[in-house]
């Protein structure tokens, strides 16, 4: 068992090593925190807290390339994944095309839900650039939105595969 | 969880029994950990997380479909492999399991180690008549997955001991099977009443019938009386009708004390009733 990775805690405080938004980092995270806490309070606060019990989908972030309830991961189990949150897939002044496709389509009110949503939608374009409308109800029905009916956000990721498949983006 | 103090990443199964049996630290297998992440106590001093064994094929050996415990539920509700066997019970089963991004966490071995109520698995894999292989200290055993419920199983699994593999017999690949669930949403982890069946026809007659009802007890009933009436019968409308009323009859001798008992039978009755009409009709 010499070279597994086994981490030891100092004062209830683990210092973990991730990869977030491409970069590496390193973050000191309490033995009973979940990954969500942990990475709002080194200021990703993209990715948000909702029910905090894994039924809403607000705190999707990507770990090693699927989307995940961050809420439901002790913060301790991060070390050594990849994270992708809101924040590593498009700023204000350079949105990704899904970002675009949910403003044209109106599917942002409040916004609360649109960061996990987005998470969601990115994945479900990789796996399948057409994805049917069937395709589209099942990935995102993980993701609570409690203004706009869903309609709105079916006709988003429409519009984002449309935007993506032109831009042969990922 | 306050009073955690390791947390280890094994990178074989022979590492993380290890130290799930090291007597110095209470210690806790997490994968997925959806079911067991929000209750974990506070006398768990190590987590052995399991994530990154290498547990996560889909392949067919012997002629047998093997299913690594870490798979995660959406890579079975996607396998080409899980979708040929038993009319593609495990991808529908898997699909039906709580949200998107629950599916893309939460594993089989997790599923079925954590007995619950809501758990599809369980109640599944028992009606295609699997298998698990379980790794402990002293090596690999396989035992039917029944037994893995029963109060005198030698292992306590996640604790000293983690399930590797789910096996599901080769004769499953032909069989009629289903698994229905009835709950307020399909995205609702919670359901009123679910059932897994599975069954052969050969020449036309019943074979080896599984009847497994899930929700009404953490762990999956067994339906022997159901079994029996369908077993080498043609199936026609008076067997299916016997047989539903032997289905009620075998859920009232348990005694469950499930809120609305009446209610959930006669769902778990009618799931039973379409599955053999679907098998009649030819429709599985």
């Amino acid at each position: 068992m010499k070279n597994m990775n086994i981490l030891k805690s100092e004062d209830g405080l683990f210092e973990i090593a991730l990869k977030i938004n491409g970069e590496n980092k390193k973050f000191k995270v309490k033995n009973n925190e979940f990954l969500l806490d942990a990475l709002r309070r080194y200021g990703y606060k993209g990715a948000k807290k909702g029910c905090d019990s894994g039924d809403c989908g607000s705190c999707a972030i990507m770990f090693n390339g699927k989307p995940v309830l961050s809420c439901m991961m002790p913060a301790v189990t991060a070390h050594g994944g990849e994270i992708v949150t809101i924040e590593g897939i498009g700023t204000i002044e350079k949105p990704h095309a899904i970002q675009e496709a949910y403003v044209e389509a109106g599917a942002v009110q409040c916004g609360f839900c649109t960061p996990g949503m987005i998470i969601v939608t990115k994945h479900l374009l990789e796996k399948k650039p057409s994805p049917s409308d069937e395709d589209i109800k099942k990935e995102l029905d993980g993701n609570l939105c409690r203004c706009t009916g869903y309609v709105s956000q079916i006709k988003a990721v429409r519009i984002a595969a449309k935007k993506m498949k032109k831009k042969g983006k990922k | 969880m306050k009073n955690l103090k390791y947390c280890c990443f094994p990178k074989t199964v022979e590492e993380a029994v290890k130290l799930l049996n090291d007597k110095k630290h209470k210690s806790i297998a997490v994968a997925g950990g959806t079911l067991i992440a929000k209750s974990i106590g506070d006398l768990i001093e190590q987590y052995v997380d399991i994530r990154y064994l290498p547990l996560k094929d889909i392949k067919v050996s012997g002629g047998d479909l093997i299913i690594g415990a870490l798979c995660a539920f959406d890579e079975i509700d996607d396998n080409p492999l899980a979708k040929k066997w038993a009319s593609g019970v495990l991808s529908k089963a898997a699909s039906k399991c709580s949200s998107q991004l629950v599916r893309n966490m939460a594993t089989i071995g997790g599923n079925i180690a954590k007995p619950h109520s809501f758990n599809i698995f369980p109640a599944l894999l028992c009606a295609l008549n699997a298998k698990v292989k379980v790794a402990f200290l002293k090596g690999t055993e396989i035992y039917p997955m029944e037994d893995i419920y029963n109060t005198d199983f030698p292992h306590k699994l996640g604790s000293n001991s983690i399930i590797t593999e789910i096996i599901i017999p080769a004769y499953i690949k032909k069989c009629a099977a289903n698994y229905e669930k009835f709950a307020k949403t399909q995205a609702c982890w919670e359901s009123y009443a679910s059932c897994a069946f599975s069954l052969s026809l050969i020449k036309g007659k019943v074979e080896k019938p599984r009847v497994f009802v899930g929700s009404l007890s953490p762990k999956p009933i067994r339906l022997e009386a159901a079994e029996g009436i369908v077993s080498n019968q043609k199936l026609s409308s008076e067997i299916i009708e016997e047989a539903m009323e032997a289905f009620i009859g075998n859920l009232d001798i348990l005694k469950l004390s499930t809120v609305n008992i009446g209610f959930k039978k006669e769902v778990a009755s009618i799931m039973f009733k379409r599955f053999l009409l679907s098998v009649l009709e030819g429709k599985i």
